[in-house]
């Protein structure tokens, strides 16, 4: 049997690695999402003529805002489930609280055109930005 | 040929045991082996995301898990073929996609 498995066993590896299990987070995409969401909330409040043109670029900043509030939340739940550790949850016991609140915001923001909840949004990603950094010192 | 990590789940599984087509090309969603283009000795098992004359570019099925996934156009050249059949483990033997 041994000699069989010998036989049939691959003699190359293809990688499919986590390439490098890789040490590579970044809040900044988290941060470009939440900026977008703030300037596509603040130019579809400046939309006023209904011509065609208009009513396109309306549109397209409605989906802009859904798309950037929906990346934004994975972004965050990338830097929530898979960069921090338990070591972080200690020195920053609010952690779970926080991307708790700001995953919850992407939704609101997506749901809804709200100036308050986009900023609440730009705030929340920054205080997580602000944490990732002390992590990193 | 074997796959060793994560990258590719569900699709794939560490240490599934594969058969390969020889290929030079491959069209987007089919699975691709690839050589590393920042190290040519070493291959790459990925999905094809776009295809062009001069090759392919690819991501990996689980996105999130994988940063360093090569940008960029693979030359045809490095397109080595595409696993088509796994053969480990038996339970989960068959085609692949």
């Amino acid at each position: 049997m041994h000699h069989i498995t010998r036989l049939i066993a691959p003699r190359v590896t293809a990688h499919a690695h986590c390439d490098i299990p890789c040490g590579i987070y970044d809040p900044t995409a988290a941060k470009t999402a939440a900026d977008t969401v703030a300037k596509m909330v603040e130019k579809i409040a400046t939309f006023q003529a209904s011509d065609d043109t208009n009513r396109n670029n309306y549109i397209r900043s409605v989906h802009v805002k859904e798309e950037h509030a929906q990346l934004c939340k994975k972004e965050l739940l990338i830097l929530w489930t898979d960069y921090f550790k338990p070591e972080h949850l200690e020195k920053y016991p609010n952690l779970h609280d926080t991307f708790w609140k700001a995953a919850k915001l992407c939704s609101k923001n997506k749901q809804s055109v709200d100036a308050k909840a986009a900023a609440d949004l730009v705030a929340a990603v920054k205080e997580i930005s602000d944490i990732f950094s002390a992590t990193k010192k | 040929m074997a796959v060793a990590g994560a990258s590719m789940e569900p699709a794939l599984r560490d240490g599934d045991w594969l058969l390969l087509v020889p290929a030079r090309s491959a069209r987007p969603g089919q699975l691709v082996v690839v050589r590393d283009p920042a190290d040519r000795a070493r291959l790459l098992v990925k999905r094809v995301l776009r295809a062009s004359p001069d090759g392919v570019e690819v991501e990996s099925d689980a996105r999130h898990r994988d940063h360093l996934a090569p940008r960029g156009t693979i030359r045809s050249a490095d397109v080595v073929g595409r696993p088509v059949f796994r053969y480990a483990p038996l339970r989960r033997a068959g085609p692949v996609r």
